[in-house]
């Protein structure tokens, strides 16, 4: 069951997401949000970072993609304009789709920001540079400034983004990094010098909120050998499926949290934003198939995590990667060089 | 999942789906939600399913497991904490969504008698 994996149900809820919205909320969220305002933010990085890190396959892939990119970019682009010159009532219900589906969009997207600045050997920019380059500037900025002109108003949840941009992808990584027990991928503690680079590149939070906790596993793994792993299962967001893991920008010591009851029973969010997403459509998200609540519900092959894996066809693939056969391969094929771990 | 929209660009349109994940799916347990609040070494709230019967003392031990995989629990463990519940019957007494309702919980009351119902939101931050 590899559509069922617990961190897929991010992007495979976002894609059931705009697939049931009806073609015109698709088209919005897809062709526009996903293929014209957010598809550099994903791709030029991803590619770049693969170019600069010798994986060319990776950059082979990029070029295709982009190539049908383009296509549906020019969609995407033409779509919005010919909904709004349509009608003046198609305004209020763009300006509601935009909102959501650039929160949706953007908060998947993070997942590219975790691949810079965290799984990169060679880092190509940060992701905040990222984040304001390719969306601050280009989208913020540029297209979407473009679309005042037919009475869109700037996006709150895009103004939210960039306010979180200095913690919000170091909570992702840390997440993953937790819960690589359970993950066909693998994550590692960060060596010094990677900290070091990531205290300059985020200097307002990371050395406060986020270099002491990379110090405290290191310790627990060199002193107790004890790599740490979280030990149970997850709150997750009813909307994007992201564990609820996103810090407070004003206040990283804190989480945001936020919960709506409907028709007697009560849903938990990671934001304000997600939030507003249920609130507006609750019946579709009641339907939500969220992996730990399926888990506990016992439709995941049982109870434990081994079973849980097994259930979705893993083979060996998790645990941190200085545990792992990729290492292990790693070592072997390069036991006449160098090796730093 | 139906199709079902109310022509103004948003799903619904009257029609009403169960809650997959509704007390039903779990009953006679529950699921219950744990946060130790200002401590970001647990990436995100934790989730467990819990027999509403079961008494706050096992349920404390319960979590006192949990938390332990972190080293400085040990200097928390024995001091007093401060609890907060947030659950689909107490919101309009929430004052702040970060919190919840303070409440006293008793060792020898079961989570059912202390007002704990399905996906209900427990946080607690000790005293300093």
């Amino acid at each position: 069951m590899h559509d069922r994996v617990w961190y897929l149900s991010v992007p495979k809820s976002y894609f059931d997401d705009a697939v049931t919205g009806g073609p015109f909320e698709y088209m919005t969220a897809i062709s526009f949000s996903f293929e014209y305002a957010l598809t550099n933010l994903l791709f030029v990085p991803f590619m770049s970072g693969a170019g600069y890190n010798n994986d060319q396959p990776t950059v082979n892939f990029g070029f295709s993609a982009q190539s049908d990119e383009a296509r549906h970019m020019t969609l995407g682009a033409s779509f919005i304009r010919f909904v709004l010159e349509q009608h003046e009532d198609n305004l209020p219900i763009v300006q509601d789709w935009l909102e959501k589906w650039m929160w949706r969009g953007y908060r998947v997207t993070l997942l590219a920001g975790v691949l810079m600045d965290y799984f990169l050997p060679k880092k190509l920019m940060s992701w905040r540079e990222a984040l304001e380059l390719y969306f601050e500037q280009q989208v913020v900025n540029g297209l979407l400034k473009d679309l005042e002109l037919y009475g869109v108003k700037p996006l709150k949840s895009a103004e939210y983004a960039l306010k979180e941009v200095n913690t919000a992808v170091h909570d992702v990584y840390w997440t993953l990094f937790s819960f690589t027990h359970a993950a066909a991928f693998h994550t590692w503690i960060p060596e010094e010098s990677h900290l070091d680079w990531l205290c300059e590149k985020y200097p307002d939070a990371f050395p406060t909120h986020y270099r002491p906790r990379w110090e405290k596993v290191r310790q627990m793994k060199e002193k107790e050998g004890v790599r740490f792993y979280y030990p149970g299962l997850p709150q997750l967001c009813t909307v994007c499926q992201f564990p609820v893991l996103f810090v407070d920008p004003e206040d990283p010591r804190r989480f945001v949290f936020r919960y709506s009851v409907y028709r007697g029973e009560i849903y938990h969010f990671c934001s304000e934003f997600c939030k507003w997403i249920f609130d507006r459509e609750p019946e579709k998200y009641i339907q939500s198939w969220l992996p730990v609540h399926e888990i506990y519900a016992g439709r995941c092959g049982g109870p434990t995590v081994p079973d849980v894996l097994s259930w979705y066809g893993f083979e060996g693939d998790n645990m941190d990667y200085f545990e792992s056969e990729d290492y292990r391969n790693w070592s072997e094929w390069h036991k006449e060089a160098k090796v730093t771990a | 999942m139906r199709m079902c929209h109310d022509g103004k660009g948003r799903y619904g349109g009257g029609c009403q789906f169960p809650h997959r994940e509704g007390e039903s799916v779990y009953s006679p347990d529950i699921l219950v939600y744990v946060h130790w609040l200002w401590n970001p070494f647990f990436c995100a709230p934790a989730a467990f399913r819990v027999n509403p019967d079961m008494s706050w003392k096992d349920f404390q031990n319960m979590l006192e497991q949990f938390y332990s995989v972190d080293p400085d629990f040990q200097q928390v463990k024995h001091r007093q904490w401060r609890w907060f519940l947030i659950t689909r019957e107490n919101t309009s007494e929430v004052a702040d969504p970060n919190y919840g309702v303070p409440f006293k919980p008793a060792p020898e009351k079961t989570l059912r008698e202390l007002g704990i119902t399905h996906k209900a939101f427990v946080k607690f931050e000790p005293i300093t």
